[in-house]
């Protein structure tokens, strides 16, 4: 791709991202509009933002619970900004019982504000926030209302509540408590997650999972990062096979209300691997080389190894690409060429696939496998599944890695009128 | 790290030890937690099939320590944890002991160092993976210098490749610089480096650096706008094929609004063909526009809808480009036929994929409804759900379950018995087949709060009938008992455990039969 193409399309994507932010902000400035309520800042006494712990009190619900382990020198945090349109802030004060007692908080002269404390184990507090500008006026105080629940159970304890309950949930095939405990903001998007467990519990059946919990370490922005190792066995809803594996993986979980939620995967996943290339993001740096299940685009399920990053294509598996008829005599004689990463011809570790149908939506037959000593396949018997005078005959390529069976996407489609 | 850890197979020991050492003096004078879990596993298969479990025969231990430091050294408050693993079960770990975790953290409110087991989440693009390493964190609240955070380690996943099992070497380095331009807005600038050595089982090596930025700005309150965008720079090693370089970009823009009764999210993503994430979260070759918006309509009214559209082959690289569109849209109702306790969903999900090579379309229907009657709490889902791929499957699946559970109190005693029915037919209309599943389950929970004992009982039996394969059936049967003694006034969450499960698993053809008997006893101790 030139650098010219490149630049068109980055201005291309510009354009777009400016388009959905004016979209969404012209709705926002309109304070009449009906289901979206904005614009209170520029009347009365309000607050722009409050952060509890780096966590935004408008993402954290009603009741909030922290865990005295992930608490940055055992203290809460509570900071933030007010706002009074054309006057200033005077005070900011913070009430952690109900109203009861109000602390003072610091407040700069721009009107943002930080208060701490040092909460206890076990306590629970109902905090509010009064923002007050130099007439008096204070905000609405009842809707900054928040429960703050200070645990001390360990968050390793609270990655394996959330871990048991998937592990229930997908071995139960119940999707609706699977997504429950999968973040918003799940990396590679929570309808391809959704759309690939469901997949998972349409060709797995009598799904068997066992893990232990490894290791967990928490970020200061609340994520957790957790490594597991897995065995699991499932039966083949389509073939009534069944298969076992073990390895090991990783999550990232994010806090969301006090519980974690899945974030990210990597690959060899646990959950949604009908669709792996698309919800995993990374692969796990373990060593381990075990044999891991594999589920393809129709839904087989076999054993192979994870290599490469997942989500990046088909690995390191070389694309053939520019397929080309040579020559053709019909109900006889097909000869291809195709081209390839050179050094990668007569490199023993792969093999060509080619593969035929009668349309060219599939479904796709193997009907040649060879080594790949050569970019061509001449003078191949084609014909292998049209069975008398008509049909359009399509063909492509595919390269195979001998070791772990691990796939290229496939070659452009060629035709040839077999009439 | 490798300076500091040299591979030894006598290492873990030394290394545990050492650790032991060092964490024994602030471990009296701080505040000091431990956390034990111990078990013995045994496993015991048969039938001609049994090498189809994924379960170890035998006598199997399972145990899991956990120490937890805590305190303060002068200005600085700290923190140290040291776990560790032991068991001879290699389906659960192929090492014997193993060093879970390996940890300090340090902090004076301004400056935080972490060492060992080190997490920092730069920004999605970034840098999203814990390492073995350290960082260091400066942050001033009290003054206008941007904060810094440096780190550097190893990205390996578990600590035992630092001596054996050894996995690619991914050293990493990063540094993040992030500044508030104004109090509603933030940026920051990250570096990643990464550095492959010891490629193990082909993996491919990498060797570059990645540059993002990142911002935050609330100009509304409820209103979030987040941006990002990230350039990798990065060559890959591959056996076969040699050195290629991939210099790729990815951005994102998402705006959040959220503020009673909405929940508004938009979302623009690409990320171009050669952009490889290794340490942080990303899918190469993916333009992406994501909508959310919830809308409490009423108190006992919630709408959700969602609208996914993501497309690949970008630049053209790939034979076929795959555009898939995925709109969803469901309605929850509280307290439905003004009932208390009622809640009633309905959702539809459409998953449409198509390119020149394949056309899917995928319909699922789902409703649910959750109610008490009396003592009895039931919940029941039906599911639709129509497969369309053009020439490759069409068929229609059917899922229906119901539960039921009930809690009765008897003198010290509480019962709680439970009823499950489920069933799943699937017709595929190509193959002309039929097959069916059937799962049913009876339970009883027992438990007697005086004594501190819970236990429940389950016995079920989950039935595949194929047209065209094996059918399989597996009668299922467990048992967990827990007690939590109050053993000594320190101990907190001391718990003793019992668990048995039969698994008996039969076949058409009879040589795949298999039984699984599991009897686990251990204790939980927390202190």
């Amino acid at each position: 791709m030139n650098q010219s193409s490149r630049f068109n399309n980055a201005l291309t994507a510009f354009y777009k991202t400016i388009i959905l932010v004016l979209l969404l902000v012209t709705p926002a400035l309109n304070a009449d509009a009906k289901w979206w309520i904005f614009g209170q800042s520029d009347v009365g006494v309000s607050t722009r933002y409050i952060y509890i712990n780096d966590l935004s009190y408008d993402e954290l619900g009603n009741k909030v619970t922290f865990y005295q382990e992930s608490l940055p020198d055992g203290k809460i945090f509570i900071r933030g900004k007010g706002s009074a349109g054309k006057n200033r802030i005077g005070a900011v004060q913070v009430s952690l019982d109900g109203k009861e007692t109000w602390q003072k908080a610091q407040v700069a002269n721009d009107g943002s504000f930080i208060y701490s404390f040092t909460p206890e184990v076990g306590q629970s507090y109902e905090v509010y926030v009064k923002v007050l500008d130099t007439t008096g006026k204070s905000n609405d105080v009842d809707a900054s209302r928040k429960e703050l629940l200070i645990s001390d159970e360990s968050m390793q304890d609270q990655v394996y509540k959330t871990l048991d309950q998937l592990v229930k949930a997908y071995r139960d095939e119940d999707s609706f408590a699977f997504m429950r405990l999968v973040s918003d903001q799940f990396v590679s998007g929570t309808a391809i997650l959704d759309s690939a467990i469901r997949n998972d519990f349409t060709i797995f059946d009598n799904i068997q999972l066992d893990y232990t919990l490894n290791n967990v370490t928490s970020a200061n922005n609340g994520n957790l990062f957790a490594f597991i190792n897995f065995s699991r066995m499932v039966t083949s809803s389509r073939s009534g096979e069944t298969f076992s594996d073990q390895a090991s993986t990783e999550f990232i979980f994010r806090l969301e209300n006090s519980v974690p939620k899945i974030y990210s995967m990597k690959s060899p996943l646990i959950f949604g691997l009908s669709d792996a290339g698309n919800v995993a993001t990374g692969v796990v740096n373990t060593g381990e080389n075990n044999q891991i299940l594999i589920v393809s685009d129709s839904g087989e399920i076999s054993l192979g190894s994870v290599n490469g990053i997942a989500g990046s294509g088909s690995g390191s598996v070389p694309l053939p690409q520019n397929l080309t008829v040579e020559d053709f005599i019909p109900h006889h004689i097909i000869s291809l060429g195709f081209t390839v990463l050179p050094d990668v011809v007569g490199n023993s570790d792969y093999e060509m696939v080619l593969e035929e149908a009668l349309s060219v939506s599939g479904p796709w037959i193997e009907v040649y496998r060879h080594t790949l000593d050569t970019s061509e396949i001449n003078n191949f018997t084609s014909d292998h599944i049209a069975h008398g005078d008509g049909p359009l005959l399509y063909y492509r390529i595919i390269l195979e890695k001998v070791s772990d069976g691990d796939r290229s996407d496939p070659s452009n489609v060629v035709s040839v009128d077999n009439s | 790290m490798h300076c500091f850890l040299p591979k030894s197979p006598k290492l873990p020991i030394s290394v545990m030890f050492l650790f032991c050492v060092f964490l024994t003096p602030p471990v009296f004078a701080g505040n000091l937690s431990i956390w034990n879990d111990t078990s013995v596993i045994m496993t015991d298969l048969s039938g001609p099939g049994q090498s189809s479990s994924s379960l170890t025969e035998g006598l199997r231990h399972y145990s899991v320590l956990d120490l937890k430091s805590r305190g303060k050294l002068s200005a600085y408050d700290y923190s140290l944890g040291f776990g560790i693993k032991a068991t001879n079960d290699e389906r659960r770990d192929s090492e014997e002991i193993s060093l879970t975790t390996l940890k300090g953290h340090f902090s004076n409110r301004i400056n935080t160092l972490n060492v060992g087991d080190t997490y920092e989440s730069f920004s999605k693009y970034a840098l999203n993976t814990a390492i073995k390493g350290a960082s260091y964190r400066y942050r001033n609240d009290g003054n206008k210098l941007p904060e810094i955070t440096l780190l550097g380690g190893v990205a390996y996943s578990r600590w035992d490749n630092f001596w054996d099992n050894d996995a690619t070497e991914r050293k990493l380095y990063g540094a993040r610089v992030k500044q508030n331009l104004m109090q509603n807005l933030w940026l920051a600038t990250s570096v990643v480096s990464i550095k492959d050595d010891d490629s193990y089982f082909d993996s491919p090596l990498y060797d570059g650096n990645t540059l993002t930025f990142d911002l935050e700005y609330q100009p509304l309150p409820g209103l979030t706008i987040i941006g990002e965008t990230s350039f990798s720079h990065i060559d890959e090693e591959n056996a076969t094929s040699g050195v290629s370089k991939h210099n790729g970009q990815a951005y994102r823009l998402e705006a959040i609004g959220d503020q009673d009764p909405s929940r508004v999210v938009l979302e623009y993503e690409r990320i171009s063909p050669d952009y490889l994430s290794i340490a942080g979260s990303a899918t190469a070759d993916r333009e992406k526009f994501k909508a959310s918006w919830r809308y409490r309509y009423t108190r006992k009214l919630t709408i959700n809808s969602a609208f996914l559209w993501y497309r690949d082959n970008l630049d053209g690289q790939l034979a076929v480009r795959t555009q898939h569109y995925k709109p969803e849209i469901s309605a929850t109702l509280q307290q439905l036929f003004s009932r208390r306790y009622a809640i009633a969903t309905l959702g539809y999900k459409m998953d449409r994929s198509y390119s020149s090579a394949v056309s899917t379309q995928n319909h699922f229907v789902t409703a649910s409804y959750r109610d008490r009657f009396g003592v009895f709490d039931s919940t029941t889902n039906v599911g639709v759900t129509l497969y369309e791929t053009k020439t490759v499957t069409d068929n229609d699946e059917f899922i229906a379950n119901t539960s039921v559970t009930a809690r009765f109190t008897q003198g010290n005693i509480i019962w709680k018995p439970a009823i499950y029915l489920g069933t799943w037919r699937s017709d595929d209309e190509l193959n002309d087949d039929i097959d069916y599943i059937y799962d049913y389950s009876v339970g009883l929970g027992c438990d007697i709060p005086s004594k501190k004992i819970t236990s429940k009982l389950k016995v079920g039996k989950h039935k595949l009938l194929k047209e065209s394969a094996d059918d399989s059936a597996r009668l299922y049967a467990s048992l967990d008992v827990y007690y939590r003694p109050k053993l000594m006034a320190q101990l907190k969450n001391s718990t003793l455990y019992l668990r048995g499960l039969v698994n008996d698993y039969e076949y058409t053809t009879s040589s795949r039969d298999f039984r699984e008997n599991r009897v686990t006893v251990g204790f939980k101790i927390r202190f």
